[in-house]
């Protein structure tokens, strides 16, 4: 065969896209998240286990399970969670709803029987499982489906208080036991809503108000919650050392860091070192250029979902795409704004980073689905 | 074209919507510009001071907790030196000015406990406002600070004052055994005596105390405690160093002389029960000379001069300085050649009163002559040629390897700084003249502890012990780490050559030279030692005048040996009964705090063979032996 027709070849043949650039840098953060969650436990982890590996061990795990479930995920079509399926009396995405909220509402429950904020599931040898994880996926697929319905009802702020309503139940369970994840489950359905709105006016209104209620807290109760005043006078309040070490971290690691495996603000002093303040590690280890890499990748990723989300062949693809890139940004930025105490603190892991299985699994599983969607794109390149 | 076809029927995403969405994601990456922005604000901003934080890791507390240095004993557990725990009083003004009503009780409070100016306090508050630590006094007691303590719990406003633990080193006994314990510089660095000797295993470890914040944010504090330093149990015996220098000063109320010196030992294993040298000085004191000087004259001194006077008075006689034996060396001599059958109990010798060796005359102690003279009574009357004698019988080899034997020339390894070894005549100058004058202890250099040793060896039944100041280490939780009973470096005699010099020197105090010694009832024996000292000087001849002398004669428990140089006094400067009699006095003193009690009825029967033992008193005195090298009448 010659050249010419090889490529006239493939020009017959209809070709789907991959959106290959999002894969390998989703697989190249979770494999630095690796290197980076080795070097933060090891000295914990030797010291608690006598196993200097174990937290590694359990993170691979989890990446490599997460691998197989983005790559298969990605090869079914997105679709098929809002069709009828012909073994079912539902479409998916209700008994997704169903799921997410029997679970939320196990937890509250079980939580409230034991005296406690409970947000686990014990797995036995698996580990725990957070159901709130899930409980995005489900907030992002189903406001998807919702405003794929009927786009122009979102044009007064009725339709989004309807969207709003339905999902207040799963989002309000959320909420009852982790504030934080809530507070991003409601950043992904807004920033959906918002999206795909023609009319912008009400969510200006709402942003004014909600800054203003914000406003009246701190004018009229002077006891303004302990995470502000932790914030306000991080250097004198005691329970400001956690952020304070990686403060510490992230202002002794200069220009280049000390080294990878090098920092001491891991060895002991910075509790919880491997989960959300991963970041102030790497700050200290690989110094400022090291972190702006890992912002910059992940603004690459966002960047690719948000060219699949513009490019996709339907409206309810793009605004999954839409949600999945809603859903990382908030995370990286929240995280990365509590580590520098640019904001109270909140516990939001950093995205394919932090230590932690089922936010990895299901990071994964969204990527999969924003790859499906990539895969449906048609082009002739 | 097909795509927008498609756009219409299954509601792809709109320009509209597309232009949200570049919206939306150009927030984000001002959000991600933001936190780069905070990222080098931190850097810039704070890095240096967070950096130091986290290098010196200081969060919490930090603190050292001192080492407390090991004690010394004497053998019976006596304390001879101690560490005392002290406190710092430290001012923090930065505290105190904190809030208004800090100031006035904490003065107050500081003022009536320490005495302490109110003014300069308050001075201090103003002038140094920011200060966070101020040392206003140094080394006060315990009671005080509990004092204080005890106002502060009462009143809470007492505030900003906190107190460093230190420990200082104390003497019980100011300058006692002074030489032999040494001092300290700082509290912990050992600078003579068993204190620098020892000073690594009196010296322990700081421990530290620090606190960290743990997961819930307790502050935990963690503390590795300080390891105390070793204590060493010393041979010393209080009791004994205690006489033994009451009566040095007593001695030195009546004579003046350039050094005195007295070692007590215990001839069956080498310890040291005493030592003495000169005044000594207070310990807790090293560097006041008051007791050596008046005012006026430590108000002229330089500096060198200054350092020069410390260094004498710290010098200890005893190891440090050498000198001519003089006749106490006598029986080494004898024992050497009977050891290597030269001579025998009951050998004779003439002496006429002097010996004629390559063209010197050597005179003896009396120059009319002994006549003759057996083995026994040529130690008994210190009879020069008689020794001259055996000495020639014994030949240069043997008497050389002889002294080397005796462990004489070498330092014996006492443990203790600042021994020094000392000056032999060399194998190959030993001509016929440095023999015969060798052989009655003249002509070479030794040292007090040299001799003490190897005289300990002769009486003991030929056993040579390396001296030793310390018996024992223990941890600072009493577990032993080192045991010193006696280390037997060499045989040095047999046991017959031994027990013939026992009773000789028996004889020795019994009949001979050396009567001065006696003590009522007890067995003495030793022996005296009068020996010129530096240039030979018919004028002004300088002596050192010794005794050396064990009890009981027949089994010694004690050897006490007294070594004076250069009396200040023309008549008695060539008596060693000076220095027997204080001999005699110190052992009437000590040998009971030694378990050595008088026996009620002596009946000690000496088989020696004998001639004339009885000694004429003025036999005794041991002037005017010629030198070899100067001075020395030719031969008749």
């Amino acid at each position: 065969m010659t050249r010419d027709e090889m490529e006239q070849g493939k020009k017959l043949k209809k070709r789907r896209y991959y959106d290959y650039t999002l894969l390998f840098l989703v697989l190249f953060l979770v494999c630095f998240g690796l290197v980076m969650v080795y070097s933060v436990s090891y000295y914990n982890a030797n010291k608690y286990y006598n196993d200097p590996t174990l937290f590694l061990r359990k993170q691979a795990i989890f990446a490599a399970v997460g691998t197989v479930v983005m790559l298969t995920i990605s090869k079914i079509d997105y679709r098929i969670y809002v069709s009828r399926l012909p073994f079912l009396p539902v479409k998916p995405i209700f008994l997704l709803y169903l799921m997410c909220f029997g679970l939320q509402l196990y937890l509250v429950l079980f939580g409230a029987s034991t005296g406690g904020s409970q947000r686990w599931i014990e797995l036995g040898s698996m580990g725990k499982f957070q159901p709130s994880e899930i409980t995005k996926i489900c907030v992002l697929l189903f406001t998807s489906y919702l405003v794929k319905l009927a786009p122009r009802r979102l044009d007064s702020i009725r339709g989004f208080f309807r969207i709003l309503l339905i999902m207040a139940p799963l989002i309000g369970l959320v909420a009852w036991e982790n504030f934080s994840t809530a507070l991003v489950t409601g950043v992904i359905l807004v920033s959906i809503c918002f999206v795909s709105s023609r009319k912008k006016g009400y969510y200006l209104w709402g942003l004014l108000a909600l800054v203003a209620v914000f406003a009246l807290l701190i004018i009229f109760f002077p006891y303004r919650g302990e995470r502000f005043d932790i914030w306000m006078d991080i250097e004198n309040h005691p329970k400001g050392y956690q952020i304070l070490q990686g403060l510490y971290a992230i202002a002794s690691g200069g220009l280049f860091g000390k080294g990878l495996g090098q920092g001491i603000q891991k060895l002991g002093y910075i509790p919880e070192a491997h989960n959300d303040m991963i970041f102030s590690v790497i700050c200290e280890e690989l110094g400022m250029v090291g972190a702006f890499a890992v912002l910059f990748l992940f603004v690459l990723l966002l960047w690719r979902i948000f060219l699949i989300a513009i490019n996709a062949q339907e409206l309810y693809g793009s605004l999954i795409a839409t949600g999945v890139m809603a859903h990382i940004a908030v995370q990286v930025l929240i995280n990365v704004a509590v580590v520098t105490n640019t904001i109270p603190s909140t516990g939001i892991p950093l995205p394919f980073i932090s230590y932690g299985g089922s936010s990895l699994l299901v990071l994964m599983a969204e990527l999969g689905i924003v790859l499906s969607v990539s895969n449906r794109i048609e082009g002739e390149r | 074209m097909r795509g927008r076809k498609k756009k219409t029927s299954t509601k792809k995403l709109t320009r509209r919507m597309q232009g949200t969405l570049l919206f939306v994601f150009c927030v984000i990456l001002a959000g991600i510009i933001v936190v780069c922005g905070r990222l080098i604000y931190i850097n810039a901003r704070e890095g240096e001071r967070y950096e130091k934080r986290v290098l010196s890791k200081s969060i919490g507390t930090n603190a050292v907790l001192p080492y407390r240095r090991g004690d010394i004993l004497d053998r019976n557990g006596v304390v001879l030196a101690k560490s005392v725990k002290v406190y710092n009083v430290i001012f923090d003004p930065s505290v105190i000015n904190s809030d208004k009503r800090f100031a006035e009780p904490t003065v107050t409070a500081l003022a009536s406990v320490y005495g302490l100016d109110e003014r300069e306090l308050y001075t201090m508050l103003t002038e140094k406002a920011s200060s966070t630590y101020i040392r206003l006094l140094r080394q006060q007691s315990f009671e005080r600070m509990d004092a204080f303590r005890q106002l502060a719990a009462e009143n809470k406003l007492i505030k900003g004052v906190w107190f460093e633990e230190e420990y200082i080193r104390s003497y019980p006994f100011d300058s006692l055994a002074s030489h032999v314990i040494g001092y300290t510089v700082a509290g912990d660095v050992g600078t003579w005596g068993i204190e620098q000797y020892y000073n690594a295993d009196l010296t322990g470890t700081d421990g530290r105390e620090y606190g960290y914040y743990d997961s819930e944010l307790n502050l935990t504090k963690v503390s590795k405690p300080a390891v105390d330093g070793s204590t060493i149990i010393s041979t010393i015996d209080i009791n004994v160093q205690n006489r033994v220098e009451k009566k040095v000063e007593n001695f030195l109320s009546q004579w003046k002389c350039e050094n005195i010196g007295v070692i007590v030992m215990n001839p069956n294993s080498g310890a040291v029960y005493a030592m003495a040298s000169n005044a000594g000085f207070n310990l807790n004191e090293p560097r006041d000379l008051s007791a050596y000087y008046t005012e006026e004259e430590l108000a002229v001194m330089t500096e060198e001069e200054e350092l020069a006077a410390l260094n004498r008075m710290w010098r200890n006689f005893c190891i440090s300085d050498t000198y001519e034996p003089g006749s106490t060396f006598k029986p080494f001599t004898v024992a050497a050649a009977m050891e290597e059958n030269f001579v025998k109990d009951g050998d004779t010798f003439v002496c006429n009163g002097y010996r004629n060796v390559a063209g010197y005359r050597i005179n003896c102690n009396k120059r009319s002559g002994h006549g003759t003279v057996t083995l026994a009574e040529s130690l008994m009357k210190s009879c020069n040629p008689a020794l001259m004698l055996i000495g020639e019988k014994l030949g240069r080899d043997f008497f050389y390897q002889y002294q080397k034997h005796f462990g004489f020339g070498l330092p014996t390894g006492i443990d203790l700084p600042g021994e020094s070894g000392s000056i032999l005549i060399d194998l190959n100058n030993l001509n016929v003249t440095e023999l015969a004058t060798s052989s009655f202890g003249q002509g070479f250099n030794i040292t007090m502890v040299q001799l003490a040793s190897a005289f300990c060896s002769l009486v003991n039944g030929g056993n040579y012990y390396q001296p030793h100041v310390v018996s024992e280490i223990r941890d600072a939780s009493g577990a032993t780490l080192y045991e010193n009973n006696g280390t037997l470096a060499n045989v040095a005699v047999s046991g017959q050559t031994s027990e013939f010099i026992r009773d000789a020197l028996y004889m020795t105090v019994e009949q001979g030279t050396a009567k001065p010694a006696k003590v009522q009832g007890y067995l003495i024996g030793g022996k005296t030692g009068t020996a010129q000292k530096g240039v030979r000087d018919k004028e002004n001849q300088k002596y050192v005048v010794s005794f050396i002398g064990c009890a009981p004669a027949d089994k010694p428990e004690v050897v006490v040996y007294v070594v004076i140089d250069e009396i200040h006094d023309e008549e008695k400067k060539a008596s060693s009964s000076l220095a027997t009699s204080l001999t005699s006095e110190i052992m009437d003193e000590i040998l009971p705090f030694l378990g050595i009690y008088p026996e009620g009825e002596i009946n000690y029967h000496v088989d020696l063979s004998v001639i004339n033992p009885e000694t004429d008193e003025n036999d005794i005195d041991e002037t005017d032996i010629i030198d070899p090298q100067g001075g020395g009448q030719p031969a008749e």
